[in-house]
């Protein structure tokens, strides 16, 4: 219901304030580029060090369908959930944090006629920016090395830009949990175990059942799922499934976020 | 094997300034060293342009030295050779950390 009621009064003209807040903080300097162009590299050198070495080593392999496909093929729609992810989580964490608790930005931008809710959009939105960036330059090298069809990159991009929305609502509400930055080494923990097990570097039905179920649990799961069916061009309804997952925990994410910056910053 | 590596990430990061280079630290050294210095798949795989550069990582010539030393299997060196580097990574981080700290801290 909270998030109802904000969703109807949000003005985007104030939306779009919060995003240009970080466009304008973006000429800080050049550090912030340099770490900003950097996390685009990461999935990339897992994409070839575990996805082309190791897939070396570990020849083909036979999906649930049937198929048979090589291993860098069966990883690289991971990775780019894990570039879509981690574009968003990288804005959405220690920043989002940093903002709220540290530099007091947020107490700023509530003084104007900015809403917690729209500050929460705003943050958001810039999130997808870093994270759209990542992805689409992630699929443009997936297309050039052949691990999929540029009809069916296509389709996947808006499926990573859920994924982005999913963990950036996410972050933002786990933020604002934190009490130090010491709680982020657990989040960080939690990404890697995320990172690690979702069924990216190897198909989940392998895993003993218990295991399994909790795998099918967590949201990287889906999110991989989601853009690998898309991005080898083997779609089902499953996919709603999924993408209803990263929906609901996109809402969820984000007005869990409005209400604590609520909470914490106007009372 | 690991304390090589320290030391050398030691001497690495004296000449931070930022916090964020950090992140660039991990991105362009830690990370690339671990997924390419012959951890996950051999470095004759990698093509020949680039295997120096794994050569050139202490990390490289720490897990060879693990792998010989628990599978017992030959290293593609001798032994003293890729103990040599560690150690030569070591002293020059250690080198460099001091006279650094030295710098820093009588100026």
């Amino acid at each position: 219901m909270f998030f109802a009621m904000s969703a109807a009064r949000v003005s985007p003209a104030r939306v779009g304030a919060v995003i240009n807040r970080n466009v304008g903080a973006l000429r800080s300097g050049p550090s912030y580029w340099l770490v900003l162009v950097s996390g685009f590299f990461e999935p990339m050198l897992y994409l070839l060090s575990i996805g082309v070495g190791v897939g070396a080593l570990v020849g083909d392999l036979r999906l649930p369908g049937g198929r048979v496909v090589e291993y860098a093929v069966f990883v690289a729609p991971a990775m780019l959930a894990v570039s879509a992810m981690s574009g968003a989580l990288s804005e959405t964490t220690f920043n989002f944090f940093f903002k709220m608790r540290y530099a007091k930005t947020f107490d700023a931008v509530l003084a104007t006629p900015v809403k917690p809710f729209e500050i929460a959009l705003g943050e958001l939105a810039w999130a997808m920016v870093r994270s759209s960036v990542y992805t689409g330059a992630f699929l443009v090298v997936m297309v050039v090395l052949g691990l999929t069809r540029v009809w069916w990159a296509l389709a996947a991009f808006p499926a990573a830009l859920l994924v982005g929305l999913a963990f950036g609502g996410a972050g933002m509400a786990i933020s604002t949990l934190m009490r130090g930055r010491q709680d982020f080494d657990m989040l960080t923990t939690g990404q890697f175990a995320l990172f690690l097990f979702s069924g990216t570097f190897s198909p989940v039905h392998e895993y003993p059942p218990v295991m399994e179920v909790v795998v099918e649990l967590t949201p990287l799961y889906h999110a991989v799922e989601l853009v690998r069916a898309l991005a080898i061009g083997e779609p089902g309804w499953g996919l709603l499934g999924h993408g209803g997952y990263l929906l609901v925990m996109t809402a969820a994410g984000l007005g869990f976020a409005a209400r604590r910056i609520e909470r914490t910053l106007c009372e | 094997m690991v304390w090589g590596w320290l030391l050398y990430v030691l001497f690495r990061v004296e000449s931070v300034e930022h916090e964020g280079h950090f992140a660039l630290l991990f991105r362009f050294v830690m990370i690339p060293s671990t997924l390419f210095a012959g951890v996950f798949f051999p470095v004759d795989q990698l093509p020949p342009q680039v295997r120096p550069l794994a050569y050139v990582s202490p990390l490289w010539h720490g897990v060879e030295l693990s792998r010989a030393a628990t599978l017992g299997v030959a290293a593609p060196g001798p032994g003293w050779a890729h103990a040599g580097c560690l150690l030569v990574c070591a002293g020059a981080g250690v080198t460099w950390a001091v006279a650094a700290f030295r710098k820093r801290l009588q100026d």
